[in-house]
């Protein structure tokens, strides 16, 4: 592989779709596979510096907001995620795809968490793209599957860099709901595992915005969530129960 | 901090073990880049290893930010349920 080639975006989105469509990539030489697969590495590589830019670059506005150890990690898409994701949404191109740079950060409650990015929303030197807040009364509000963060997109040096903010209640669901969906496989982030464990998360994601509002959840919220609880514990038990689902 | 002080980290978890591999790499982001690419080569076809390329400033901040790779004994939230269910004797 030429390591100092460099790609159009035309070229690494032409890669994309070649991997993106089974039929096409059965068609594909040897050669021209280990082309798109470098197109493909080239382009993720070149995240590197301005993932590692919007990093460093956060950390400064996370400390004006009173956090004196910034938590804030980068991390490069996974290369077969790059692929899931391209087969998900057809349409997608390679290069408008917008968390193969991604940054977490954890603030300790939602308010810190706005103030940050209302300061990046203020700030000229930031290009930003794109502010979701999957958070209640926000748009477009928690996703389906209880998920609850901010993301934010940024554009820094011709690449798009994602940004999440999670509160620790929110992280700590995010990360649960990740490790079982590894245990499991049952793709439980996909929406996909099974329905009265998806229907578990949910209640407890609800749980925890409640907490993290510092509001009691009535009894008839509780008892509903004791009985999903009962229900969910043979994938607890034996992970088998999850299922390639 | 700047770019170039980001400490980088290859990551190789081991899904059935629950176990995850890290690699240090320091700033050199290069030979990081270089060994993530290897290791997703080697590993392509095998559903029970997970290989992710992380930076931060320390090991310790990447374990509290992608916790899902390393121990949630205790900080599930399977587990915090159970105890406030118990505490409300709802189980």
């Amino acid at each position: 592989m030429d390591n100092d080639r460099e790609y159009s975006k035309k070229q690494v989105n032409r890669a994309g779709r070649c991997l993106r469509d089974p039929s096409v990539l059965a068609t594909l030489s040897e050669e021209d596979w280990l082309e798109a697969l470098a197109a493909i590495e080239w382009w993720r590589a070149r995240h590197a510096k301005p993932l590692a830019r919007v990093n460093a670059g956060l950390r400064y506005y996370v400390r004006k907001v009173g956090i004196e150890h910034p938590e804030v990690t980068q991390r490069l898409k996974r290369f077969v995620t790059v692929v899931d994701k391209l087969r998900r949404h057809p349409s997608m191109a390679l290069t408008t795809m917008e968390d193969i740079g991604g940054v977490r950060v954890i603030l300790p409650t939602q308010p810190h968490l706005d103030a940050v990015v209302t300061d990046l929303r203020s700030q000229p030197r930031w290009t930003i793209r794109r502010v979701r807040e999957y958070v209640e009364g926000r748009t477009p509000g928690p996703k389906d599957d209880g998920y609850r963060a901010v993301h934010v997109t940024v554009e820094k040096d011709g690449c798009y860099v994602e940004i999440q903010l999670r509160t620790p209640w929110q992280d700590s669901w995010a990360q649960s709901v990740e490790q079982d969906t590894r245990r499991l496989r049952a793709g439980l982030k996909f929406g996909a595992g099974p329905s009265d464990l998806r229907e578990y998360y949910v209640m407890v994601a609800e749980f925890f915005a409640l907490r993290e509002r510092h509001e009691e959840p009535d009894q008839e919220f509780m008892e509903q969530l004791a009985n999903m609880f009962a229900a969910t514990r043979r994938y607890f038990e034996d992970p088998r129960e999850g299922g390639h689902a | 901090m700047s770019p170039r002080a980001v400490q980088h980290f290859l990551v190789i978890y081991n899904i059935p073990e629950g176990q995850a591999e890290v690699s240090p790499f320091g700033n050199d982001y290069r030979a990081a880049l270089a060994a993530y690419e290897d290791a997703e080569q080697q590993h392509r076809d095998d559903p029970d290893i997970e290989i992710v390329l992380l930076g931060s400033d320390s090991a310790a901040t990447l374990e509290r930010t992608h916790s899902s790779y390393f121990q949630l004994t205790g900080k599930h939230i399977d587990e915090f349920v159970a105890r406030e269910l118990a505490e409300l004797g709802l189980r």
